[in-house]
C-alpha cells in the first residue's frame, strides 16, 4: 500500500472550485469561473436569438442601397453589408439559424446515438458488431461530405446540413454511450439487478442510462458547439442556408467579395461564431469537471 | 499479430464497399433518375435521352454499380460529364494542389502541438500551462475559413507580403507555389494543432503519472531523460489516435480552405462539380475521400500494434 | 558511522486541503549490509519516507531533517548529483511489478538502462551483464526473456526484472517497498528468500517496507514500526518479536495469523482507522485507538525511550501489560 498523496492536481487549471467537494452542484458551477463564462456567452447568443424573433435594430432582410458598406455607427453599431442591411441584426437574426440547427442535429444525433450505442452495450454480440461496423462506415463520412451528397442528389438547402450533422452525430453518441454503458454493465449493481432477474431493457432504462446521462450531457454541448461550426462552414461553402434566410457562415462568403473595400464586415459574423462556440465548449469542459472530477483529473 | 492485421483488413473491406454502395445510392438511386439529376426536371426529352444513352443511364442500377466498381479495379472512374475529360486525369491535378495543403496543415499542426503540449505538460498548472491551453480553447472556436479571411485581410490587404488566393502552379516555380500556400496551410494547421495540443498535453500528464515512470527516475534518469525515453511513447498511443481522426478533418478542411483562397484544388472540382451537377466527378471523389479516410484509420490499427506491444495480443 | 543516517526527517505533502506531515520526526541508522523492516499500515507515512529517501517525492513536498548517506546529507545535493545516486548507489523495488515496468519496452532494454546510465555500458557489454543478471535473479531461460515484454511475464517474473534492475549498479543499498504484497502468497516466498540471498551474498543493506510483520520479522535484522507518520517502536527483530513494548506493535503483533493454531473467535484487528494525514492530533497519535490511553496521551506525544538493550519505544504506558 503505497501512500500516493497526488499533488492536488487542479483539473485543466482554468479556474476549478478547490477543495470545495462539501458544496452542491450550484454552488460549485458558481464557483468554476471558466464555466460560468461559458453560460454567460451561451446565454447572449439564446437571448439575442430570442430577440430576434419579435425585435432587431433594423430588418436582418431590407436593401438599401444608399446605405450599403457603411462603418459602424450610432444608427448602425456594426456597420452595414453591400446591400446596406444591418450588420448587427443579421447577426441577431443569424443567432436562430445556428441555434435551430444545432438544436435538431444533435438531438436527432443524440436520440438515436443513444439507443444504438445502449442497445450494443445492453446486447453486446453481434448486435454490438453490426452496430460499431456501421458507425465505422458513418465515420469515413465527415459532415462535408454527407453534406455533398445530399445537396448533389437533392439540390441546395438548410435541411442537407441538418441532416449531414444530424448523421454524423449518430455514430459520435453510439460509441460514446456504448463505451461507457459497457463499463456500467460490469459494475455490481448491474450484476445485482440481473441476479434479481431484471430484463435488459429494464435494467439500462433504471440502471445504465441514469448513469450516463452526464456524459450524454456533456457529449451533446461539445456537438452542438461542433454543429454551429460547421452550420457555418456548410453555409459558406453555399451547401448549408439559402437566402435570405440569415446566417453568420454566408455573411462570411459574401462578406470576402468586399475584403478590399470594407473588411470590417468579416469580422462581425466571424466574431459572432467563435463566442458562441467558445460558450459551449466552456460549458462542456466545465460540465465534464463538475459532475466528474476524476475525469477533470484524467485530462 | 497476423490474426490482428487479418480482422483490421476485413473491417477494413467491409467498410470501404459499404462507402462505395452508399454514395451510389445517394447519388443514382435515391434521388430518383440521374438524367433527371443532372439536367433538372424541365429538362427536354430529347436531351434526357441523349445523356442517358452517353453515360449509359438507362441500364438497371444494379449493373451500372457493378460497372463502376469494375472500372476503379481497373483505373477507370469514367468522363467527367461537363469537361470530357477523364476523372482520374482532373483529380491528379487537382491533388498537386490538395495534397501538399493536406500534408503541410498536418505536419506543421504536429509539430507545433507536439511541442506546444509537452511544454504545457511539463509546466502543469503554471503561466505557460494556462496560455497554452487559453490559445488552444480559442483555435477550437474560431472557425477555419473565418481566420483564413483574416490572415488575407492581415497579410494581403494590409500588409500586401502575400497573394489573397490563387494558385499559379507548380510550373511557375517552386517558392511561387509555396507562397500561395502559406497562408493555406497556416490557415488549415489552426484548428489541427488547437485539438493535437490539448490531447498530447492530457496524454503526457496521464503517463507522466504511472508507476514505470516513478521507476525510470528510481534508475536515476533525470526528469527529462525519462520523459523522452518512458512518457513520449507510452503518450504517442492517443495523440496517434487522434491525428487519425483529423486526416478526415484534414481532408475537409481542405474543401473548405481552398474555397476561401480560391485554390484549384479537389475542394474546388467538387464543389463546381456540384454546381454543374457532374455527378461522375462528385460519386468518385467522395468515394475518394472516404476511401482515405478508412485507409488512415486502418494504418493507424496498425500503427498502435508497432507502437504498443500490448495491442498485438488483444484482437 | 553508519552508511545511511536518517535523522528527524520530516515531509510535509501538498493535499487538496494544504500542507499535510506525512513524515514527522522519524531518525533511524542503517549499518553497511544491515537489514532493517520498516512496518506499519498503509498511510503511516512508510512509503514516503523511502521516498524521501530517493528524492521522489511529489512536487510540491517539503523535506527538512537529514538524510545521510557516508556522512554526506542528500538534501543538501543538487537534483544532478540525486540522480547520480539514485539506481547506482540507493535502488529501489515497487510494490506493483505490473504497472512499474514501462509496457513498450523489451526488459532486456529497461535492465541495461542503468547500466548505461551509470556504468556506460553499451551494446554486446550490456546484454552480456543484464543476461548474468537475469541469471542472477532465478529467471529461466534468460536468453529469450531478455526480450520478452512486461506483459508477457507473470508477477513473479516481472518483480524478479524488477530486483535484476535494481541491482545492475551493484548499490550499497536496497529499498524495497512492499516487494511481494502484489503477488501470489507462493511467490512471496520465493522472492522474499531471493531478497534475502542476495543480501547475504552481495553485503548489501535492506530497508524492507511491509505492512505484514510476519514478513519482516523472517527477513530482516531490525525493526521500525511506524505509526501516523512517526517511529513509534524500534530495535532489533528478536528484542521487538520477544517483547513488543508499544499498544499499536502489540496489536500488529496479535493481527498476525497463526498457522496450526486453533482459530477461537475472529481475526485479532486494531479497533479504529488510521488518521488522515491533516488530522494527526498533537498527542499520542495512536491515542484514539488506544485500550491504554490516559489523560496524558491525550495532552502530551510520548518521546522515544530506550527501554532495554537494542528496543527504545514512543509510549507513555509501555510498562504495563496489554488491557
Amino acid at each position: 500500500m503505497t501512500e500516493t498523496v497526488s499533488n492536488s492536481d487542479r483539473g485543466s487549471g482554468q479556474g476549478t472550485g478547490r477543495g470545495t467537494a462539501s458544496l452542491g452542484f450550484l454552488g460549485r458551477a458558481l464557483g468554476h469561473r471558466s464555466f460560468m463564462i461559458g453560460l454567460l456567452l451561451t446565454g447572449a447568443m439564446i437571448i439575442s436569438a430570442l430577440v430576434s424573433l419579435v425585435w432587431t435594430p433594423h430588418s436582418p432582410t431590407e436593401i438599401v442601397i444608399a446605405e450599403r458598406l457603411k462603418l459602424p455607427s450610432a444608427s448602425h453599431w456594426f456597420g452595414t453589408d453591400q446591400f446596406g442591411r444591418d450588420i448587427l441584426s443579421m447577426i441577431m437574426a443569424g443567432a436562430q439559424t445556428s441555434i435551430v440547427v444545432g438544436l435538431i442535429a444533435v438531438s436527432l444525433g443524440a436520440v438515436l446515438g443513444v439507443s444504438l450505442g445502449l442497445w450494443a452495450a445492453a446486447r453486446r454480440g453481434w448486435t454490438e458488431d453490426v452496430i460499431m461496423r456501421l458507425s465505422d462506415l458513418n465515420l469515413a463520412f465527415p459532415v462535408i461530405l454527407i453534406a455533398i451528397l445530399l445537396t448533389a442528389g437533392w439540390g441546395p438547402g438548410i435541411i442537407n446540413a441538418i441532416l449531414a450533422l444530424g448523421i454524423y452525430n449518430i455514430s459520435v453518441f453510439a460509441r460514446q454511450v456504448r463505451g461507457a454503458g459497457i463499463a456500467m454493465w460490469e459494475r455490481e449493481f448491474v450484476l445485482a439487478a440481473r441476479a434479481a432477474g431484471k430484463g435488459n431493457l429494464a435494467i439500462t432504462i433504471e440502471h445504465v442510462l441514469p448513469n450516463i446521462i452526464s456524459i450524454i450531457v456533456v457529449q451533446a454541448t461539445i456537438s452542438f458547439a461542433i454543429a454551429i461550426l460547421a452550420e457555418a462552414a456548410l453555409s459558406y461553402l453555399g451547401v448549408g442556408s439559402q437566402p435570405p434566410n440569415p446566417s453568420w457562415g454566408r455573411m462570411l462568403s459574401e462578406s470576402q467579395s468586399y475584403i478590399f473595400l470594407a473588411p470590417i464586415i468579416a469580422v462581425w459574423p466571424g466574431l459572432a461564431i467563435v463566442l458562441s462556440v467558445l460558450g459551449l465548449n466552456l460549458i462542456g469542459d466545465g460540465l465534464r469537471d463538475l459532475v466528474d472530477p476524476r475525469l477533470a483529473r484524467r485530462r | 499479430m497476423s490474426v490482428f492485421l487479418a480482422r483490421r483488413f476485413l473491417t477494413f473491406l467491409i467498410t470501404i464497399s459499404g462507402a462505395s454502395v452508399i454514395i451510389f445510392l445517394l447519388l443514382e438511386v435515391l434521388p430518383g433518375d440521374p438524367a433527371l439529376t443532372m439536367l433538372g426536371v424541365d429538362a427536354p426529352d430529347s436531351a434526357v435521352a441523349a445523356i442517358r444513352l452517353e453515360l449509359g443511364l438507362d441500364r438497371p442500377a444494379a449493373v451500372r454499380y457493378v460497372a463502376w466498381i469494375a472500372g476503379l479495379f481497373q483505373g477507370e472512374m469514367g468522363l467527367s460529364y461537363v469537361y470530357k475529360v477523364p476523372v482520374t486525369e482532373l483529380i491528379g491535378q487537382r491533388l498537386q494542389v490538395t495534397l501538399p495543403l493536406a500534408i503541410g496543415s498536418m505536419a506543421v499542426a504536429t509539430l507545433t502541438a507536439l511541442s506546444l503540449g509537452i511544454f504545457a505538460a511539463t509546466n502543469h498548472n503554471r503561466i505557460g500551462d494556462y496560455g497554452v491551453m487559453g490559445f488552444s480553447q480559442l483555435g477550437l472556436a474560431i472557425p477555419d475559413f473565418w481566420f483564413g479571411i483574416l490572415l488575407i485581410i492581415l497579410f494581403a490587404v494590409i500588409l500586401h507580403w502575400l497573394p489573397s488566393g490563387g494558385f499559379p502552379g507548380w510550373d511557375e516555380g517552386l517558392w511561387r507555389g509555396v507562397k500561395s500556400l502559406m497562408l493555406p496551410v497556416f490557415t488549415l494547421s489552426l484548428s489541427l494543432t488547437a485539438v493535437m495540443t490539448r490531447v498530447t498535453r492530457s496524454a503526457v500528464l496521464e503517463v507522466a503519472r504511472e508507476d514505470f515512470v516513478r521507476t525510470a527516475r528510481a534508475k536515476g534518469l533525470s526528469r527529462r531523460a525519462a520523459l523522452w525515453r518512458h512518457v513520449l511513447r507510452n503518450a504517442l498511443v492517443p495523440v496517434l489516435t487522434i491525428g487519425g481522426v483529423l486526416v478526415a478533418t484534414v481532408l475537409t478542411g481542405t474543401l473548405v480552405i481552398e474555397n476561401v483562397f480560391a485554390l484549384p484544388g479537389v475542394g474546388k472540382l467538387i464543389f463546381d462539380a456540384i454546381s454543374n451537377r457532374d455527378l461522375m466527378v462528385v460519386k468518385n471523389v467522395v468515394l475518394l475521400f472516404a476511401a482515405i479516410v478508412v485507409v488512415v484509420n486502418f494504418m493507424v490499427d496498425i500503427l498502435y500494434a508497432m507502437v504498443d506491444p500490448r495491442i498485438r495480443i488483444q484482437t | 558511522m553508519a552508511l545511511l543516517s536518517v535523522s528527524d526527517l520530516t515531509v510535509e505533502l501538498q493535499t487538496s486541503r494544504g500542507m499535510a506531515p506525512a513524515v514527522r520526526g522519524v531518525t533511524f541508522d542503517l549499518e553497511k549490509g544491515g537489514t532493517l523492516g520498516v512496518v506499519g499500515e498503509s498511510g503511516c507515512g512508510k512509503s514516503v519516507t523511502a521516498l524521501a529517501i530517493m528524492g521522489l517525492l511529489p512536487d510540491g513536498a517539503r523535506t527538512t531533517g537529514r538524510i545521510e548517506l557516508d556522512g554526506a546529507d542528500l538534501l543538501a545535493l543538487d537534483e544532478e548529483a540525486r540522480c547520480r545516486i539514485r539506481g547506482n548507489r540507493i535502488a529501489m523495488i515497487f510494490q506493483e511489478p505490473m504497472t512499474s515496468l514501462n509496457p513498450v519496452h523489451r526488459i532486456g532494454r529497461q535492465i541495461a538502462e542503468p547500466l548505461r546510465l551509470h556504468r556506460g555500458l553499451r551494446g554486446a557489454n550490456a546484454r552480456d551483464e543484464v543476461l548474468r543478471l537475469l541469471e542472477r535473479v532465478g529467471l529461466p531461460d534468460p536468453a529469450r526473456r531478455i526480450d520478452a515484454y512486461p506483459h508477457q511475464m507473470s508477477g513473479g517474473q516481472r518483480q524478479r526484472v524488477m530486483i535484476a534492475m535494481a541491482l545492475s549498479c551493484a548499490p550499497d543499498i536496497l529499498l524495497a517497498d512492499e516487494p511481494t504484497t502484489a503477488l501470489d502468497v507462493t511467490i512471496q516466498g520465493q522472492i522474499l528468500d531471493l531478497i534475502n540471498e542476495l543480501v547475504d551474498d552481495t553485503g548489501m543493506g535492506l530497508i524492507l517496507i511491509s505492512h505484514d510483520l510476519g514478513v519482516i520479522g523472517e527477513t530482516t535484522e531490525n525493526v521500525a514500526v511506524m505509526y501516523g507518520g512517526t517511529v513509534v517502536e524500534h530495535g532489533a527483530t528478536d528484542r521487538l518479536f520477544a517483547n513488543f513494548a508499544h499498544p499499536y506493535s502489540q496489536g500488529l503483533f496479535a493481527a498476525i495469523p497463526q498457522v496450526g493454531a486453533a482459530r477461537t473467535g475472529p481475526l485479532r484487528t486494531i479497533p479504529g482507522t488510521v488518521p488522515e494525514l491533516a488530522d494527526l492530533p498533537s498527542a499520542c497519535s495512536f491515542a484514539d485507538r488506544c485500550a491504554r490511553a490516559t489523560e496524558i496521551c491525550w495532552r502530551q506525544a510520548p518521546r522515544m525511550e530506550r527501554i532495554g538493550p537494542d528496543q527504545r519505544t514512543a509510549c507513555h504506558h509501555h510498562g504495563e501489560t496489554a488491557a
